[in-house]
């Protein structure tokens, strides 16, 4: 036990040099929210995947893994192509009109695209970023007690504090820059523990094939790729779990990556390669890490009271405890990495949207940067108490948070950056439609996922699309109101000539600056030298 | 055994990610036209060029 806490304790001391070394970059708001928009592109990649995959990479999806089988991966399926989709669809483009107009939160971005004067869309954007994030930071303060209550033998409630007071008091130290590096260190932690927990689980159980055979005997269903439906029922299914896809448009804490990196090409070479591979190793990783864990559950091998902790459980279990120390520290790391970005996100929401931009209170910069700081304070205490009285699923969690912020910005950012047609009215009624419509369904009526338990006809609804997300479905809807209402009204000319330029595409010669290699290449030809 | 539908289900995807990661990846090479970025859109912080160049 002393090894375990040991070894978490370097991790941690690592962590603050990493937050008291950026510390020195953090003067402005700009600096602050977005690294300056010059942050390296490995860091900028390896920092959005760190803040996408959280605890419930660590928790939840091995725990879908161990309940449901090889069907769970249909959600590794989604998240890969989600993240890919985020590259081709969000990235480069995101970042070329928020260069342009030195956006550094998405509400600022959206209220400069769409030219809207009256405020409501900052407004109402902060208010999606405020209610979502705030639940999903809760969710990883949950996992953050989950593991560390298998770890270390605490109360889980003792341990949700340990995880927010640990979290909170690094983002304090140094903002983005800060988080973008703990951030690197931390996908290296994740990548290196889901590769170590699967191998480790298959030589425990004695190979590979023997772990399918105990899987056959125990529960063929977990064998199939649709939970043993067929037909449409298996469809669902597969959509069900694959629908992650959709809400990867829509989350701050991720797309703030992108407006940060030095330069928007950069995104599509080297930085598809390294957030795609990236992603296969740890969602591979996490799939396999719970799908072997049933089999070792099954055989009397580890012993989990719930699913999400299978991980800690079989690190505790099957590994000396210097490595049991290292996994527990990966997990922290998901959960960690992800909050903090997420507490950023949330108090660049308050500081810089509402206060700044709505208030319009000019104080210095240095003063909004400690509003942001004393805001972060405030929502780690908040979410803490949704930690301790929220839904017992990391999963179900995450998936109602994501599911709000993919509702309430996909759909206007994916719109808004390749058609230029939209405008602010559809802005403002589909990001209100998609804010209200999200939590009345989620809260009151079918929970994160439709089910047929649902009053009247929103119970037969719930039967057809059975287990199908919420938000999958939502997501659509928003998006074909925000079409409707912009073709009904009129952007102005000014910011669709500026949407017709901006994006213009010029010969690769001229669009990549060369390398200095490259003009050695040159000058050595030109002379003659080779 | 894993069924050979089990593990079409883990693999076909995941070669098709690493495709569509080489294509747009690549597609700059490919249609040999790329975004032009000025340092109006690069948009740096003025203070951490300063500091940079201090």
């Amino acid at each position: 036990m002393n090894e375990v806490v040991l070894g978490f304790v370097v991790y941690l001391v690592i962590l603050a040099y990493i937050g008291y070394w950026a510390n020195r970059f953090t003067g402005t708001e700009d600096q602050y929210f977005v690294g300056g928009r010059k942050v390296k592109v490995l860091a900028a990649a390896l920092s959005d995947k760190a803040s996408d995959f959280s605890g419930w990479l660590m928790l939840g999806y091995p725990g879908q893994a161990f309940s449901t089988g090889l069907g769970a991966f249909w959600a590794a399926i989604g998240c890969l192509f989600g993240t890919l989709a985020d590259y081709v669809f969000i990235g480069p483009r995101l970042r070329i009109y928020t260069g342009k107009f030195r956006a550094i939160t998405v509400p600022d971005y959206l209220e400069a695209r769409l030219k809207d004067d009256t405020k409501l869309i900052r407004i109402l954007g902060a208010i999606i970023i405020l209610v979502f994030m705030t639940a999903y930071v809760s969710a990883q303060f949950k996992a953050g007690g989950k593991a560390l209550s298998q770890a270390f033998g605490l109360d889980v409630n003792t341990a949700i504090l340990l995880t927010a007071i640990i979290v909170t008091a690094y983002v304090l130290t140094g903002g983005f820059f800060a988080v973008v590096w703990t951030d690197v260190v931390q996908a290296l932690f994740m990548v290196t523990t889901l590769i170590i927990v699967p191998i480790v689980a298959v030589l425990a159980i004695g190979g590979f094939d023997r772990a399918i055979e105990i899987m056959a005997h125990a529960d063929p269903k977990h064998l199939s790729p649709f939970g043993g439906a067929t037909g449409l029922a298996a469809l669902i299914f597969a959509i069900g779990y694959a629908s992650w896809i959709v809400g990867y448009f829509g989350q701050p804490h991720i797309v703030t990556r992108y407006m940060s990196v030095e330069d928007p090409r950069k995104l599509r070479r080297p930085g598809i390669f390294i957030s795609g591979f990236w992603t296969i190793l740890v969602l591979w990783g996490a799939f396999f890490a719970g799908f072997i864990g049933f089999a070792l559950a099954k055989a009397g091998m580890v012993q989990v009271t719930d699913a999400e902790k299978i991980i800690p459980a079989m690190a505790m279990t099957l590994m000396p405890s210097w490595l049991a120390g290292f996994i527990i520290a990966g997990i922290l790391a998901a959960i960690m990495s992800t909050a903090d970005s997420q507490l950023l996100v949330a108090s660049s929401a308050i500081s810089r949207d509402l206060i700044h931009k709505v208030l319009g209170k000019e104080l210095g910069k240095k003063q909004m940067v400690n509003i942001g700081r004393i805001v972060v304070i405030i929502l780690s205490i908040i979410a803490i108490y949704y930690a301790i009285n929220g839904n017992k699923l990391v999963y179900g969690m995450v998936a109602t948070a994501w599911g709000g912020l993919a509702v309430g910005f996909g759909p206007i950012l994916l719109l808004s950056l390749w058609w230029k047609r939209v405008t602010k009215e559809a802005g403002i009624i589909g990001m209100t439609y998609g804010l209200v419509s999200e939590v009345i369904l989620e809260s009151a009526i079918y929970g994160w996922e439709f089910n047929p338990k649902a009053p009247g006809i929103f119970g037969v609804i719930g039967a057809t699309l059975n287990g199908v997300p919420v938000f999958f479905v939502n997501f659509f809807v928003t998006m074909a109101v925000i079409i409707l209402v912009s073709l009904i009204t009129k952007p102005p000319e000014e910011i669709v000539r500026t949407h017709e330029t901006i994006f213009k595409k010029v010969p690769i010669e001229v669009a990549r600056s060369r390398s200095q290699a490259e003009n050695v290449a040159e000058f050595a030809k030109a002379n003659g030298l080779i | 055994m894993l069924s050979a539908e089990a593990w079409a289900t883990l693999i076909v995807p995941t070669i098709l990610a690493v495709v569509v990661m080489f294509v747009y990846g690549f597609w700059d090479k490919i249609t040999r036209k790329e975004y032009l970025v000025d340092d109006e859109i690069l948009g740096y912080d003025e203070e951490l060029l300063k500091e940079e160049r201090a």
